[in-house]
């Protein structure tokens, strides 16, 4: 297994500097950084030489990206083009408020999905069944972004009727949110719609996937013996087919987390959030390489991680896989 | 009995979530404004906080953002302040004395100007301002337009005289930002005030002149101004503290105003933002704003080659009806806004003249244009002169909604003239970035965030000017335009560029559409907002905010 583990980590680092040059290109020639400069009719042509002289910018892209991995690797992926900001600090804050928001999601979206599944699965055909199809698909179906703006228009007018703030619209909390417990409520008001958004998308597969794994277990040998032995019902959906049901879902899970961590960007632009997808999308804009690459990094490491955390546990929680 | 417990966790679950929900639901009010910060406004402010920003507003190029200036108009004042009536009002200082020959300005500070720590303002802080500007270690990093003309500051007390190389007619919009010397002398300029309006050498305590300290910034989340207790030369706050909260979507910031988890917004205008007019307990102020719409004609070798003529460019303009889109565009959220009709000044600046107002849509007017130089219409309506077809390629800003409206408002009524007009739209870093600064483009609508004063026009209309994008040349412009910027009588002043737009109206170098209006949405418990549609921005008047 360890041999696997050292195996994999090298193996991705190819692949991390592959990903790093490509998008290093594609960032840096997709968007002009002195955009807003060239529009600025009182810049003068030598000026804005200079400043693109100062910046490295009038360098070819082999040159400038040899600068940034020089930051990335020495100085924690160095500083804004603007504002001379160190990224590092920024990067972290960022993902420290995402992780509050998608492990929230993640985790009620598994509890959810994995509840309704079984039930689904045990209840095939029932009317329960029927209904949690359907809704699953509509979940599938719907944008993100759409039903987060709906849930903020369904919030805002219950606010209007009946003058009762059940949760916030917009941000991570509120100017002066208190300490303690006050601090914790104000946070899960702002958090909820977001974690909301998200938890739909994924109770809505979560359950899907949970069904079918359940079913294709329920009907297994293994479990046809055990209530042939004569263990109760409850032991043999328990014990039986509901772990080894959900080791798949395990594995699943691990690699969504990777893949959710890059932010969920539509519902952090939506909801201000001060996230991951926020911080991605306004480095963006102001098509500032630097930090979007510093994103990109972590993001592309956080995959690797968790598909490689992904590997590992389908192998713990499956004697039958060996890594070698 | 295993079914039971599922259902009692569920149960517990769900109230468990209810409870942390609602448990500190407010009635009446949000729960935003905790009641020990009684007295706090909160705004719903469109940019900030991204990993670029930074506060220092002396470095212009790197920091130089409008939401920049409202959230520091409150913080760090200047010599002048731009009122809602577009005027220059003295704020820092009390009076000024202008002389000429060569051009010296005394500036009188006020006497109660003072830092939050107890310094005065004094002249240091003006010749440390101007210094900085030019400290070559920030040049890159500071427009030195203006300040390089200065030849020196001197006076060290309240009375400090600015002397010129040459005429500078521009000069209000110097010292717009004063820095505090006694905090910042020795330090970083590039990165001390990233984070905060402080003074390092006291640990980094808030520093301000003005109603307001700069006492939070949150990045990705807020800014907080706290009223500065120590006294400015103005009346005191009335308000305990002011918060900025980034909601940078704007259907974000409308839910927010709804929901009244904000007191005010000031977004750009869309459409979305007339549903905001039916509602109770909100109050809303338009006014035209400082930002003009125009379109940019493209007289050189990359664009089309009859737009050299200028016959052309009228037949161009007679084609659009420009009131006719504005309302169409605008007409729900401002009532009041109507062509524009002039290069040089706006609705309402002092000196507007709508030279262009002779240019009303006419098709019949277009259609004697092109007969009298032997153009004829093809089948497709369109006209041909002299073997090339009436064609433009049309660009402007993806994804911008009211943009693509105006588009296929402009495109049919030129169609209906004879004059074919092509979707050329491009991101807005192509735009900006390569078609208007390499002249690669045949029209191309785009919006100038202008200034109050009107130098600007000279960078836009003059001979070889970096910001003439359409390479429009006539020496007769550059030369008023020129004397305009070293003449210091504001009256004579206005005269020139008048006459300037006299020409242009003639020569039609650029199409001015209309300006885009401001709008101003907040609560009516919140007494004493003032829209300011100038380049100042609503936090001019921040002293006088209250809430009933």
């Amino acid at each position: 297994m360890l041999t696997y583990i050292i195996r994999r980590v090298l193996y991705s680092i190819p692949v991390l500097v592959a990903t790093s040059f490509l998008i290093f290109t594609f960032v840096s020639i997709s968007g002009d950084p002195l955009g807003r400069l060239r529009a600025n009719p009182n810049i003068t042509q030598q000026q804005f030489h200079s400043i693109e002289h100062s910046k490295n910018l009038d360098r070819p892209i082999v040159v400038r990206y040899g600068y940034w991995v020089k930051d990335a690797v020495t100085n924690q992926f160095g500083t804004t083009l603007f504002g001379q900001r160190k990224i590092w600090p920024d990067l972290r804050r960022v993902m420290g408020h995402t992780l509050q928001f998608v492990l929230t999601a993640i985790i009620l979206s598994v509890i959810i999905g994995v509840s309704i599944g079984v039930y689904s699965a045990l209840r095939q055909y029932s009317a329960f069944d029927y209904a949690t199809t359907t809704i699953s698909f509509v979940g599938f179906a719907t944008p993100v972004f759409w039903l987060a703006l709906m849930l903020q228009v369904v919030v805002v007018n219950i606010f209007l009727k009946w003058h009762v703030r059940v949760f916030y619209t917009s941000g991570l909390s509120s100017p002066f949110p208190g300490h303690g417990i006050h601090w914790f409520i104000d946070r899960v008001q702002h958090l909820a719609l977001p974690v909301i958004a998200l938890c739909i998308l994924g109770v809505a597969g979560y359950s899907r996937y949970m069904r079918a794994s359940m079913l294709e277990v329920l009907n297994s040998d293994f479990v046809r013996t055990a209530r042939a032995k004569g263990l109760i019902e409850r032991r043999v959906i328990m014990k039986h087919a509901f772990r080894n049901a959900l080791i798949p879902l395990i594995t699943l899970v691990a690699l969504d987390f990777g893949a959710i961590f890059a932010g969920a960007i539509v519902t952090e632009t939506i909801f201000t959030l001060d996230g991951m997808g926020f911080y991605f999308i306004n480095a963006l804009q102001a098509s500032d390489p630097y930090p979007v690459m510093a994103w990109l990094m972590v993001v592309a490491t956080m995959v690797i991680v968790f598909n490689l955390i992904a590997d590992i546990l389908y192998g713990v929680f499956d004697p039958r896989i060996r890594y070698d | 009995m295993h079914r039971r417990k599922l259902w009692l966790l569920a149960g517990v679950v769900l109230a468990a979530l209810a409870l942390a929900a609602t448990g500190s639901a407010r009635v009446n009010g949000p729960a935003s404004h905790d009641s020990s910060k009684a007295g706090t406004l909160v705004w719903g402010a469109e940019q900030g906080g991204g990993p670029d920003w930074c506060l220092n507003l002396i470095l212009d190029i790197d920091c130089n953002a409008f939401w920049n200036v409202v959230f520091q108009t409150p913080v760090i004042r200047g010599a002048f302040l731009f009122t809602p009536t577009f005027k220059y009002k003295p704020d820092l200082i009390s009076r000024y004395v202008l002389k000429r020959n060569p051009q010296r300005i005394t500036y009188y500070i006020r006497a109660k100007a003072k830092w939050s720590d107890g310094v005065q303002v004094t002249g240091k802080d003006f010749r440390f301002t101007w210094a900085t500007a030019l400290n070559p270690k920030n040049k890159d990093h500071i427009d030195p337009l203006g300040w390089e003309d200065i030849r020196s500051v001197s006076g060290n007390g309240k009375v400090v005289t600015v002397t010129f190389k040459k005429n500078y007619a521009p000069w209000k919009t110097l010292f717009g930002y004063v820095l505090p010397q006694h905090a910042l002398q020795g330090t970083d300029m590039l990165t001390v005030w990233n984070d905060c309006i402080c003074n390092p050498k006291k640990g980094n305590a808030p520093i301000g002149d003005g109603p307001f300290l700069l006492t939070k910034f949150d990045r990705g989340s807020g800014i907080t101004l706290e009223k500065n207790t120590h006294g400015w030369y103005g009346k005191p706050a009335k308000l305990s503290s002011v918060v900025f909260r980034f909601i940078t979507n704007t259907n974000s910031e409308i839910q927010a105003i709804r929901g009244g988890e904000v007191d005010a917004i000031y977004p750009q205008p869309q459409l979305a933002l007339a549903d905001l007019k039916g509602q109770a307990g909100l109050r809303i102020q338009t006014h035209l704003g400082l930002q003009e719409e125009h379109i940019e004609i493209q007289q050189g070798a990359k664009g089309n080659p009859l737009a050299k003529q200028t016959w052309l460019r009228q037949a161009l303009i007679t084609a659009l009806n420009r009131t006719a889109a504005a309302k169409a565009l605008y007409g729900t959220l401002n009532s009041k806004i109507g062509a524009l009709n002039s290069l040089v000044r706006l609705t309402n600046e002092p000196g507007y003249t709508p030279h262009f107002k002779k240019w009303n849509y006419n098709v019949n007017k277009v259609a004697a244009l092109m007969k009298a130089h032997n153009c004829t219409k093809g089948s497709d309506g369109i006209y041909s002169c002299n073997g090339t077809k009436v064609s433009f390629l049309f660009e402007s800003t993806v994804g911008n909604k009211l943009r693509e409206l105006a588009f296929t408002i402009f495109q049919d009524q030129a169609a209906k003239a004879g004059i074919q007009l092509k979707n050329g739209f491009v991101p807005a870093g192509t735009l900006f970035g390569s078609h208007l600064p390499e002249h690669n483009f045949d029209l191309a609508m785009f919006t100038y965030v202008l200034a109050v004063d009107p130098h600007y026009n000279v960078s836009i209309f003059s001979c070889g000017s970096p910001g003439n994008y359409g390479e429009y040349c006539n020496r007769n412009v550059t030369k008023l335009l020129t004397q305009s910027d070293q003449e210091l009588n504001d009256a004579k002043r206005v005269k020139l560029i008048n006459k300037a737009d006299t020409i242009m109206a003639n020569d039609v170098p650029q199409i001015p559409l209309f300006q885009r209006a401001t709008y101003f949405v907040y609560k009516s418990n919140v007494k004493g907002m003032v829209d300011n549609a100038s380049s100042q921005g609503p936090s001019w008047n921040a002293e006088a905010w209250s809430k009933g």
